[in-house]
């Protein structure tokens, strides 16, 4: 990896969109360039600015109470881990999986047993009955991967009952996932998205749901031979960056 | 030549060596001395909130999550390193990161609008009148921001404070994504460079 290539790493996680499979590059690139990494940390204190353009906002006097006394109760870290910047960033994006953790999905039978059916430019409308927003950036995502020349989409049903297309666009490398009937989930679970090459199934972000309904822009890129799965995790993702539990859907990008 | 730097209200001295008041006291803050801590919560938590706010919006959350943050920053206060850079930066890294996932994890986005990371381009100061409007610290971000081509600025805003992932910034901006990685490599450099020459 070049220097350049590397600062476009680092420019995404310093300002917290660099997606899994990248943060993996960028960890592997640091280790191999440990004098990378004070470029690391100036993109991250040039961030930082960005910062200053929030007003300050006086939190309440309660709140600082509160604060100090659950920090009076709660044991400090010893160890000198390493800085938030260099830790496991939580969160779908970004999360790293480790390998004591990645459980032994059989996601090859799971693909074959997925009912696939090649559907060609489904209009967003057919499949929901409640109106995502017109103006988010997955209906947009959608569009614009139904205007490309390789479109394509599959269709499978969600384990617990609904169903979900997956739309991508080799061209784009974007791939948009539009469920309807999903089932409920408790409030302290979340549907996330994973795209598996390979074995190693990697977060491409939570699952927004509305009444049931979802149209989602994964955050990593969907390329034709990938399987695209959802599984029902904790609020906030997985946080050891590998599925939990087993898919409740897995749609295969089939190769044209 | 002596410069000084107002950060938060406090005089920074320049001078090669000097600690900054916030660093100094997260240092003692990994030693376990609560004091340290509450002083640390005084100085940094209105530039922290106004951060989480901006970011997440509703203001229920925004409390949750600053309580998070300085946990966070009490349990692992050991892994400041001064020396790699501000306790003040530091924190709000930290801050930042979690606003943004809990943005991501909320189950609707009917909590929030989203398009406040859009708002946000409509109100990165250009003029040099808004500028000079904001405080000390504020306006010398502003004003190199204000220095940016649109493009690196608006990749810039748009992916920091909106909580979306990077594809999503690249379809709100109508440009493909290598470019928009491009800009905000460009941008952040940029920036870096503008904030050093206001100095």
């Amino acid at each position: 990896m070049t220097l350049d290539e590397f600062m476009e790493l680092s420019a995404a996680r310093a300002l917290g969109v660099l997606p899994a499979r990248d943060e993996q590059r960028f960890v592997a690139a640091l280790t191999e360039h440990p004098d990378w990494l004070d470029a690391v940390d100036a993109d991250r204190a040039a961030a930082v600015a960005l910062a200053a353009l929030a007003p300050e906002v006086v939190p309440p006097l309660a709140l600082r109470e509160q604060i100090l006394a659950a920090a009076a109760r709660t044991p400090q870290r010893e160890t000198a881990a390493s800085a938030p910047s260099e830790s496991r960033v939580p969160g779908p994006i970004g999360a790293e999986g480790s390998g004591s953790d990645r459980r032994g999905f059989r996601w090859s039978i799971l693909a074959a047993a997925a009912a696939v059916l090649l559907i060609a430019g489904v209009a967003v409308g057919t499949q929901l009955t409640a109106s995502p927003r017109e103006d988010s950036p997955a209906v947009l995502a959608l569009q614009q991967i139904e205007a490309a020349a390789d479109a394509a989409a599959a269709s499978a049903d969600v384990a617990g009952g609904g169903r979900a297309t997956l739309h991508w666009s080799e061209s784009r490398g974007d791939a948009v996932l539009v469920a309807s009937d999903l089932p409920a989930l408790a409030a302290d679970r979340a549907f996330e998205l994973w795209v598996v090459r390979g074995e190693t199934p990697v977060s491409a972000g939570l699952m927004s749901v509305d009444e049931g309904q979802t149209v989602a822009l994964l955050a990593e890129e969907v390329r034709p031979g990938d399987l695209v799965a959802v599984t029902v995790e904790p609020s906030g993702g997985s946080p050891s960056g590998a599925p939990t539990s087993e898919p409740i859907l897995a749609i295969a990008a089939a190769a044209s | 030549m002596l410069t000084a730097m107002v950060i938060d209200g406090v005089h920074v001295s320049e001078e090669p060596g000097a600690v900054d008041p916030a660093s100094a006291l997260l240092v003692r803050v990994a030693a376990g001395e609560h004091d340290a801590f509450a002083e640390l919560y005084d100085l940094l938590s209105a530039r922290v909130f106004g951060l989480i706010v901006r970011i997440l919006v509703d203001r229920s959350q925004s409390e949750e999550v600053l309580q998070e943050v300085f946990l966070e920053v009490w349990q692992t206060a050991a892994g400041f390193d001064a020396a790699r850079g501000r306790a003040r930066s530091w924190v709000l890294t930290l801050a930042h990161r979690r606003a943004v996932d809990r943005v991501r994890a909320a189950e609707s986005d009917r909590q929030r609008d989203r398009r406040v990371g859009l708002r946000e381009l409509a109100s990165a100061p250009s003029s040099v009148e808004e500028q000079v409007q904001l405080r000390v610290d504020g306006s010398r971000a502003a004003q190199a921001l204000a220095a940016l081509p649109a493009a690196q600025r608006e990749a810039l805003v748009l992916a920091y404070f909106g909580g979306y992932s990077q594809r999503e910034v690249a379809v709100l901006l109508g440009a493909p994504l290598g470019t928009v990685k491009t800009r905000m490599r460009d941008g952040l450099s940029r920036l870096r460079l503008e904030m050093e020459v206001a100095r």
